[in-house]
């Protein structure tokens, strides 16, 4: 008897089960967003900027419509989904936008078809940027936007930009007068301080890896000499001690508030220093220049927004075409006005209308001639990390920067050799 | 005997709670109640305040520390359900998968429990070190081998891709937590209603359940948080407002720039997500309280 | 005695089997697939986990010369699991004593204790990694210039206030409904009894809640010992704080090395069922003895 009862219960409770796993085996309606075959991945656009391109692309092809798949906003979560789904060799999505430092990793495991027969016009393109899409020597992402930073600087109270790093020591000076804080850019520990280190290595006259890629030669006199421009920095008190925590935006926020003479950064911080409000104390106050170098003007690194098509794709045909259509001067041009982006497109820069319009737009325009890229790995992200790990402790002072070098350069050793 | 049993042992002896003369609380005793109580609030509700602070003000302002906003705006909720972002999708889809995952857990749980707490059967250490073995497993590691598994029956993006995760996540804990709740009740009120002629279903329904209520809710509270606040499965299963809860949702949130971070609509998603989670432990409450009046022992 | 024979199966396994075949389904596949997983390493194009490699993975996060990470983040983990675990307790078990007297309101003052616990851990973590900035408002109210997340011992504390905050409420929770199942009767006994306040705390409150009290501290140590996403987004690891999850993350799915990552996982896995294992033990005896009399 008491059995039977229990039956009965576990009867009732498979009875639920089943009932509830009936109504969930399906999922809800989505804001009607106009589906269509090709999936874009991507970050997402608030601005409904990019939605406007993919617009014009319906428009004009109806029988290969693209819809928008918005990824997490941090770029680390943006990698890991995609790394998921090309595990999977999930078809899910068409085109994605990756940075260009994944490139590598995901040509090399076969998850990207290559662009060649595209027809991208790439010597149209700075080659910096351009080459951060290439593996092995095909092209499997195209850029969209080219990211560079540059020196802001306080014109009321540094007249003329420096262009060395002397220089700039020299004028920290005044910052202390102020009581502000000098120079800053980004040391937090993440992709960012990556960026800052490998802007300073080559600034420096150094460089992370030799051209083929082959060589690991970052533990060099001329690394150290960038290295402990920033390490003398904590150490002497030209660099902010608060700025150990800085990403892009913390930086963005100091400059605003007075709190810095120098900033290096992104062209985002350029129309909300100068738009006049309760959060910023130096519009038009300020100026902007290419960065500095050890002896002359800095070495800036560049990457970019890419676009490139899954290989598990069922429409790379269209995809493929898709990517040619965004890549275009004119999208590139329409990028520039709506959402600020830089471009890769080297007659963009020539064009005086914009450069009037977008002064930053010259300053990125010379530091793109002669810019340079993260180093390349299949494992970037393992080779970020030692960066990052062994630059942070030594801006921290826990390392002597030859010993964070020496430390870089065996770990890129061992890492590299998985090549 | 355990002094719960004790105390619902009916005693021959006549238990005289005489009418005591009404002692005044000292003045001290409010006092220390009243810190106590100031203490709590602020401990749990300053940050909560901060965000709500944060979530009014103007972009332009965000980053005032001033603890009162000067400028007091909704834009950021207008953003947040706007078709930017379209947060009523995330919720609603918030609504069914934590819903659905904390009916069937708790359904689920509550039979073993029973089973734990009330039957005696061999063997009960390793199905107790068994179920507790599942929360030692790192989430991420389960993460890829469910995703290529899901991707396969073609369930992502589809909620039951979040509800069975989910469920699973939350049974070890609901059945520890309500075995524990069950092991704790008098077993003579369930052997009284048994010789009065109930099944051992009913005298568990209509005697134990009841005097268990607090467990029992405490734990639905429990499992709904947990799989409201789920993320990692969700962010991989899902891959468009179809299905992504607010958890993911909130993760896709951009500022005006790459480099921003729209602090304005996350705060303001904090709050919307909050709110109706205390509304419904508040509703709850009345229950934890009620159902110990209705329980049988007033003997 | 045939009441014992009849017991034994079939009450007690339909009872089970529900949940158990989801656990099976849904956890133990995956953890069974990491395991054999953590016997391979991956192909030289990096596309598949299907080189045998033995214990290779293990070998090397034990001993190799990653093995000191690995070996810190250990020690990052427990130290984040003791401290963080005996501070929810104290200051849960405190709340819970604190809520339980009646008072005007007291519904409120319960539900705001749960604040901190239903907000979702990415917008706390946001909160908390914004509150904590150099030039925010954990600053501004005490009045010091604390990097605390740019120097070890700052970002250690702000995981364990950020965590704190959250999960003991939690722990409160818990406490709270099992010292409201103690029905007042016990309580007016013993105060008839002539028992002090103290004195029926420690005899009465914390003996009954302790089942509860020990369920919520096992399951927050299994899930400190796991702690992912607050070294994630708060410090990102850096400064110390870098957990044995974290760790076993960025092996796995940030560089793809899914054989070195299950490696970790499992190890992370043997760790943490060798601190439960005592919790357990102490539980499943109580609960064997606390089933009482038992005929069908």
């Amino acid at each position: 008897m008491a059995v039977k009862g229990h039956r009965r219960a576990a009867a009732a409770v498979a009875a639920l089960a089943l009932t509830a796993a009936a109504l969930a085996a399906c999922s809800g309606s989505t804001p009607d967003k106009g589906g269509g075959e090709l999936a874009i991945a991507g970050y997402k656009d608030p601005s409904g900027n990019i939605q406007q391109i993919l617009d014009a692309w319906n428009k004009a092809h109806p029988k290969a419509k693209a819809h928008y798949v918005d990824l997490p906003a941090a770029s680390d979560q943006q990698h890991q989904l995609l790394s998921q789904n090309f595990l999977a060799k999930s078809s899910t999505y068409d085109v994605i936008i990756a940075d260009d430092t994944w490139t590598d990793e995901f040509a090399s495991k076969g998850w990207l078809t290559p662009l060649d027969s595209a027809g991208i016009p790439e010597d149209q393109m700075f080659p910096s940027v351009v080459n951060g899409g290439k593996y092995n020597g095909k092209l499997y992402t195209v850029p969209f936007t080219a990211s560079a930073e540059f020196l802001y600087y306080r014109k009321d109270l540094v007249p003329h930009p420096p262009t060395t790093w002397s220089q700039l020591i020299a004028d920290c000076k005044i910052a202390k007068a102020n009581h502000m804080g000098c120079y800053a850019g980004q040391f937090a520990k993440y992709e960012g301080l990556t960026v800052n280190f490998n802007s300073a290595v080559a600034s420096a006259g150094g460089r992370m890896m030799s051209p083929d890629g082959s060589k690991v030669e970052v533990n060099s006199p001329q690394a150290l000499r960038g290295l402990k421009f920033l390490t003398n920095g904590f150490r002497q008190g030209y660099i902010p001690k608060a700025a150990i925590t800085y990403q892009e935006q913390q930086g963005q926020q100091a400059f605003q508030q007075g709190k810095l003479m120098f900033l290096m950064n992104y062209s985002f911080v350029y129309q909300l220093a100068n738009t006049p409000g309760p959060d910023t104390k130096v519009a038009g106050k300020f100026g902007i220049a290419p960065i500095p170098g050890l002896s002359g003007p800095g070495v800036v690194t560049t990457g970019g927004h890419m676009m490139g098509v899954s290989s598990y794709s069922k429409h790379r045909a269209d995809a493929q075409a898709f990517v040619k259509f965004f890549t275009s001067e004119a999208n590139a041009r329409q990028l520039l006005t709506k959402l600020g982006y830089a471009p890769a497109w080297k007659t963009l820069y020539a064009d005086t209308s914009l450069t009037k319009r977008y002064p930053y737009l010259s300053v990125i325009g010379q530091e793109l001639q002669h810019a340079v890229v993260r180093p390349r790995s299949k494992n970037y992200v393992a080779l970020s990390l030692v960066i990052q790990n062994n630059v942070y402790a030594a801006l921290q002072g826990q390392k002597s920067p030859q010993g964070a070098l020496s430390k870089i350069s065996a770990q890129l050793k061992t890492t590299n050799a998985g090549k | 005997m355990t002094i719960l049993q004790q105390a619902t042992t009916p005693t021959t002896r006549a238990v005289v709670t005489p009418r005591r003369r009404r002692r005044r609380t000292p003045v001290w005793r409010h006092l220390l109640l009243a810190v106590q109580i100031a203490v709590i609030l602020v401990y749990c509700l300053f940050p909560f305040y901060w965000m709500v602070v944060s979530s009014l003000r103007p972009a332009n302002d965000i980053f005032n520390n001033s603890l009162v906003p000067s400028h007091v705006t909704l834009v950021n909720f207008e953003v947040l359900f706007g078709s930017q972002n379209n947060f009523a999708y995330a919720l609603r889809n918030s609504v069914i998968i934590a819903g659905l995952a904390t009916l069937i857990a708790l359904a689920v749980a509550t039979l073993a429990a029973y089973a734990l707490a009330r039957l005696r059967f061999r063997r009960k250490q390793l199905v107790l070190g068994l179920v507790v073995a599942c929360s030692m497993f790192p989430g991420i590691a389960l993460l890829t081998p469910l995703f290529q598994l899901f991707t396969q029956l073609g369930w992502i993006n589809q909620y039951q891709a979040m509800v069975l995760p989910d469920i699973s996540f939350a049974l070890p804990l609901g059945i520890y937590t309500l075995s524990a709740f069950f092991s704790d009740l008098p077993w003579e009120l369930e052997e009284a209603a048994k010789v009065d002629g109930a099944t051992r279903a009913q005298a568990f329904r209509k005697v134990m359940l009841p005097l268990a209520a607090p467990g029992v809710f405490t734990t639905a509270v429990i499992i709904f948080v947990a799989a409201w606040n789920e993320f990692l499965i969700a962010s991989a299963m899902s891959i468009d407002l179809a299905s992504e809860p607010v958890t993911v949702a909130i993760a896709k949130f951009a500022g005006a720039s790459e480099f921003q971070q729209p602090y304005g609509t996350q705060m303001a998603a904090g709050v919307i997500v909050t709110v109706p989670l205390i509304a419904v432990v508040l509703a709850m409450q009345r229950r934890i309280i009620t159902g110990l009046t209705a329980g049988g022992l007033k003997s | 005695m045939a009441t014992a024979r009849r017991i034994r199966g079939t009450p007690s396994f339909w009872l089970l089997l529900p949940g158990l075949a989801l656990l099976a389904a849904v956890i133990g596949y995956p953890i069974v697939r990491a395991i054999w997983l953590s016997l391979f390493t991956e192909n030289s194009r990096g596309t598949s986990t299907d080189v045998f490699a033995g214990f290779d993975n293990y070998r090397r996060a034990l001993f190799g010369t990653a093995a000191h990470d690995f070996w810190n983040s250990v020690g990052v983990t427990a130290f984040f699991a003791v401290t963080t675990v005996i501070t929810e307790v104290v200051i849960g078990v405190l709340l819970a004593f604190m809520m339980h007297r009646a008072f005007r309101g007291r519904a409120l003052v319960r539900a705001s204790i749960l604040v901190p616990w239903a907000i979702p851990t990415a917008v706390s973590a946001v909160l908390w990694q914004w509150m904590f900035q150099p030039d925010g408002v954990v600053n501004a109210i005490i009045g010091r210039q604390v990097l605390w997340t740019g120097s070890d011992w700052p970002s250690r504390f702000a995981i364990i206030i950020a965590d704190t905050w959250k999960t003991a409420p939690f722990i409160s929770l818990l406490v709270l409904a099992a010292m409201q199942s103690i029905p007042d009767e016990v309580y007016e006994a013993a105060r008839v009894d002539g028992a002090s306040i103290w004195q029926r705390v420690w005899q009465i409150t914390l003996p009954l809640v302790k089942p509860a009290l020990a369920v919520a501290v096992l399951f927050r140590v299994l899930d400190a010992l796991r702690m992912y996403d607050l070294p994630a987004i708060l410090t990102r690891g850096a400064n110390g704080t870098t957990t044995v999850s974290l760790f076993a993350y960025q092996q796995a799915i940030d560089q793809g090395k899914f054989g070195y990552g299950s490696a970790l996982s499992t190890l992370t896995f043997i760790l943490v069922f060798l601190v439960g294992f005592g919790f357990v033990r102490i539980l499943g005896a109580r609960l064997a003895e606390a089933a009482g009399p038992v005929a069908p």
